[in-house]
């Protein structure tokens, strides 16, 4: 990102000059290695975009209009689900898929909510919540069997449990940078299986087709305009650089094992209530819980200001999905770990935890 | 000149800076100049068939669009022509989306400096 910001410095399709080349250069390498990481044949259809948020409102706006119906689940986050409360409002239809208290989704209610046509089924991947991973594959089977394409919503997974858009069988992917891929804030993505058109979310230059005063057509120039994010664009890129050279698989171990420790370890955590599954195994790196008698606002309070551990505590912009944990609207305290936490960090977590709670 | 408060970078910087991005020779091989042309209508196509080429063996270099051949990307492709067919078969298998080839040298003055 330094030598990007130092050396670089052009704007990506916008000249052909050596230092416009060189930063065109870093976005074009950036999008190759992502599509690497997702089994994406073209990568041209990888749109970047400053978070997953962004990316989930263009496939949402860009897709669902009046009168159009959405099915998606009760523990998504507030990225999907502020987007499609709003398009509840202009006169679509949603249908949310109700989750149950273990944090799976009801595969049986979903059966029954994809019984009647729908323009899109939108789910997470994982959720932020609890870490659980969704049968995604499964869920694609049964909406493409009905005529409905699918967004997953990888916030969660990408970079960290492996995501082939091939494998699952999904049409459109966001992600964000700033997560398991090690990009940046202000980074993230979208990916849109060929034939499926979205209605662009901003119009503007592109650097193509100057000439005319109407939005270019193909990707990734139709949903990219205004001046890329070059710098957080380069650190994407070094990002999944990293994940492709560790390779997901042992990442995926790495994490596996700390969640493993970390939650062999709250088992002995007096008072300590895990929520979710208690398999590392089917679980992303994070794992939510509360220490009955204490708040979880407490509990982040003190692991900051005594212990130097930094949590999320509270609803993690998932209302919903603490509505079916039982956890709402107090929240719970969330722990996530990455390729690069150690097992001392994990033990360090325990300890103060042990610690608070013997209180 | 500008007050020099305004605009002062460590010489440590200053030579980090002046590595500028190289550019690339300004003729196929030997002196041979460039003499094809590849238009595209997004710069992303562009840079991915310069990664390609490269990677094939093929001379190639980028250069700014010219405005009297396509107006549509800011920037084009030039290799040697008399590599059309092996070009245009490997940019399809890739899926480079291209907006057309051209049999395309610059004009003296851009071929003597460019």
């Amino acid at each position: 990102m330094l030598d990007c910001l130092e050396r670089i410095g052009g704007s990506p399709g916008r000249s052909g000059h050596r230092m416009a080349v060189a930063a065109a250069r870093v976005v074009a390498e950036t999008r190759v290695a992502l599509g690497e990481l997702f089994n994406i044949d073209d990568p041209s259809r990888i749109v970047l975009t400053k978070n997953v948020t962004e990316a989930l409102n263009q496939a949402l706006y860009g897709l669902v209009g009046q009168g159009d119906r959405v099915i998606t689940t009760a523990i998504e986050h507030n990225s999907v689900m502020r987007p499609l409360r709003h398009l509840e409002q202009k006169g679509a239809e949603i249908s949310v898929v109700p989750g149950s208290p273990d944090g799976a989704l009801d595969l049986e209610s979903l059966a029954l909510a994809l019984e009647r046509p729908a323009r899109l089924l939108v789910l997470t991947h994982a959720s932020n919540v609890i870490g659980n991973v969704l049968p995604v594959a499964e869920v694609a089977c049964l909406a493409h069997a009905q005529g409905i394409p699918v967004l997953l919503d990888a916030a969660q997974t990408a970079g960290a449990w492996p995501v082939d858009v091939q494998a699952l069988g999904v049409d459109m992917l966001a992600f964000t940078g700033h997560k398991a891929l090690f990009g940046p804030t202000g980074t993230g993505g979208l990916w849109l299986r060929e034939g499926l058109e979205l209605e662009p979310l901003v119009r503007g230059g592109t650097g193509s087709n100057s000439e005319l005063e109407l939005q270019p057509d193909f990707l990734p120039d139709q949903l990219e305009s205004g001046t890329l994010n070059v710098v957080g664009i380069a650190g994407l890129g070094a990002g999944v650089s990293h994940v492709l050279a560790c390779g997901v698989g042992t990442i995926r171990d790495h994490e596996g094992c700390l969640g493993a420790r970390f939650l062999d370890g709250l088992r002995q955590v007096p008072r300590a209530r895990p929520l979710g599954p208690q398999d590392a195994a089917a679980r992303v790196g994070l794992a939510s819980f509360n220490l009955d008698g204490v708040s979880p606002s407490d509990v982040g309070l003190i692991l900051d200001r005594r212990f130097g551990i930094m949590c999320r505590i509270g609803l993690h912009c998932a209302p919903a999905a603490h509505q079916a944990l039982g956890t709402y609207p107090v929240g719970t305290v969330r722990f996530s770990w990455s390729a690069f936490t150690t097992e001392g960090e994990i033990d360090a977590a325990i300890e103060a935890l042990a610690t608070i709670a013997r209180g | 000149m500008l007050p020099s408060r305004l605009w002062r970078r460590s010489p440590a910087a200053d030579q980090r800076v002046a590595a500028d991005p190289e550019p690339a020779p300004a003729t196929a091989a030997c002196g041979v100049p460039f003499d094809g042309l590849v238009t595209f209508y997004s710069s992303f196509h562009a840079l991915r068939a310069e990664s390609l080429l490269l990677r094939a063996g093929h001379a190639a270099r980028l250069i700014p669009g010219p405005r009297d051949i396509s107006p549509h990307c800011g920037t084009a492709l030039q290799f040697r022509y008399e590599q059309n067919e092996a070009v245009a078969a490997l940019l399809a298998i890739r899926r480079v989306q291209i907006e057309a080839i051209h049999h395309f040298r610059l004009g003296r003055l851009a071929e003597e400096f460019g």
